[in-house]
């Protein structure tokens, strides 16, 4: 394994020191050759050091990790965030694909985000590019990361008509393109696709409100999509459903 | 025809049209107490279903759990065993962490509910020494939806009340199966059983009465059917060897 070195920007010491620690012992050919401890001290200590990997906790007092991240226009090293908890800084990030980690640190969790980064060198800059045009246009513009077998692509999601959940996987049906089956079950995607919306109508659907054509009350009522696709609503939702498409 | 005869019959009229402004009032106003009292009824519905999540919080935060386990993980550190100490708190975190992410929706996986389970198992494997087995017979545990943290108060009493006196061989497991129209989850311990001699420590019994509640809002609330049945499980020669807990719900 290569050496990777890399920085730590927390601005609470508790939370470098942890980190440090738990590298040295679980990771060693990460070695830690700077620190910071705010996002201003953070983007001096990048520009200094050069290093290949930023671990990057996202919510710190006086501009948060993101705002490190956004003063480069094109990073030249890694990054993967640190959080204890934040939501929406979380979604932000699985948008893209891009790795974080949890306090308190879970040692599996960190060596799986440390030895993927000698991995899919490539998708990292797309992954990348993609969070930071996320992150300045508007969300009806927005792409997610969608992987699967190896590969990733970034789709816009108003041009998602409906996900169909098969198993641990989830199949999406896109505007103008290939159907994608990814490798992460339907309830992943609910929870993200959410605030954009998505609507759940069966147990193995979601589907985007822009894109229904029509609402078909017979046979116990069925969505047609943009696509001219179905998308089943379960007895059991249906009011639910209604009161969504209503709203 | 005179003047009278026609005033007599356009107040005639008049009456009729009355009785039947007055009919149709009637009725409008039946029908409008019967929606005010079905969206009253939806409402407290949903209000109970609400306050069921609230005290399924309370109930996972059970303070004797949390602080149980963190003793154990201070005895970890106490005796020097950094790496596991290390591995129980980020499994308390993450169980922690999954609990307060999913107490506010009314329904989760059921893929999500087993993985909670296997983190709240693995810290409880800390205190008491058994095993455990998840079987899943011919279901998408990921197109199946429970409330969240359904069958945790289930798993805790069969580990606190049934496996934890036992001296060997304790063993928990949870079979996830598709009978007819229903999804059923049933946990089985080989412990005391329900009727052992020496008595029942308090408490025993509240987390069974709380899952079959909440197993029945959510079936009023879907209109489905649900079935909850306790059995206590016995050897050839009537003694006591454990206890099954299955729930089922009509799949949707």
């Amino acid at each position: 394994m290569n050496n990777i070195r890399a920085v730590i920007i927390d601005d609470e010491l508790n939370g470098r020191e942890n980190l440090k620690g738990t590298l040295s012992k679980h990771c060693p050919n990460v070695q830690i050759i700077g620190q910071a401890n705010s996002a201003v001290e953070g983007i001096k200590t990048i520009q200094e050091h050069s290093p290949e990997l930023v671990f990057l906790d996202i919510e710190m007092p006086g501009g948060n990790g993101f705002e490190v991240l956004k003063f480069f226009d094109n990073p030249d090293f890694k990054v993967i965030f640190v959080t204890a908890y934040d939501h929406f800084a979380i979604q932000a990030i699985k948008f893209s694909a891009l790795d974080y980690i949890l306090k308190p640190i879970d040692a599996l969790q960190l060596i799986g985000a440390v030895n993927k980064l000698e991995k899919l060198q490539s998708e990292w800059n797309r992954k990348l590019q993609n969070f930071l045009t996320n992150e300045h246009i508007g969300r009806e513009r927005q792409r997610i990361a969608l992987t699967f077998s190896d590969k990733i692509e970034f789709i816009e999601i108003n041009k998602i008509i409906r996900c169909q959940g098969e198993g641990a996987y989830t199949r999406f049906f896109i505007a103008d393109s290939p159907e994608i089956l990814t490798s992460k079950p339907l309830s992943e995607y609910e929870s993200l696709l959410a605030e954009f919306g998505f609507i759940r109508t069966h147990k193995a659907h979601i589907i985007n409100k822009a894109h229904i054509s029509s609402f078909v009350k017979s046979d116990g009522g069925y969505l047609v999509m943009s696509d001219q696709s179905i998308a089943h609503i379960s007895r059991r939702r249906k009011e639910e459903v209604i009161q969504q498409l209503k709203g | 025809m005179s003047e009278e005869n026609r005033e007599v019959k356009e107040l005639k009229t008049l009456l009729y049209g009355l009785f039947a402004l007055v009919i149709v009032l009637l009725i409008l106003g039946v029908v409008y107490r019967q929606i005010a009292k079905t969206k009253l009824q939806t409402a407290n519905l949903h209000a109970k279903v609400r306050d069921l999540e609230l005290t399924a919080i309370r109930a996972q935060m059970n303070p004797h759990f949390l602080y149980n386990s963190l003793n154990s993980i201070q005895n970890l550190v106490q005796q020097m065993k950094n790496d596991e100490a290390h591995r129980y708190l980020s499994k308390f975190a993450k169980l922690i962490r999954a609990i307060l992410n999913h107490s506010s929706k009314d329904e989760i996986t059921l893929s999500e509910e087993l993985d909670i389970l296997k983190e709240y198992i693995g810290i409880e494997q800390l205190r008491f020494d058994f095993e455990y087995e998840i079987e899943t017979r011919d279901v998408d545990i990921y197109a199946f939806y429970v409330p969240p943290l359904l069958l945790q108060p289930i798993v805790e009493n069969a580990i606190i009340h049934g496996l934890a006196g036992k001296k060997a061989g304790a063993e928990l497991k949870i079979i996830i199966s598709n009978e007819q129209n229903y999804i059923c989850m049933e946990i089985l311990d080989n412990g005391a059983g329900r009727d052992f001699l020496t008595p029942k420590p308090s408490g025993n019994g509240k987390g069974l009465a709380f899952s079959e509640e909440r197993l029945k809002l959510i079936s009023q609330k879907h209109n489905t059917e649900y079935q909850f049945e306790i059995k206590d499980l016995k050897k050839s020669d009537g003694s006591a060897c454990g206890t099954s807990v299955k729930l089922c719900l009509e799949s949707e």
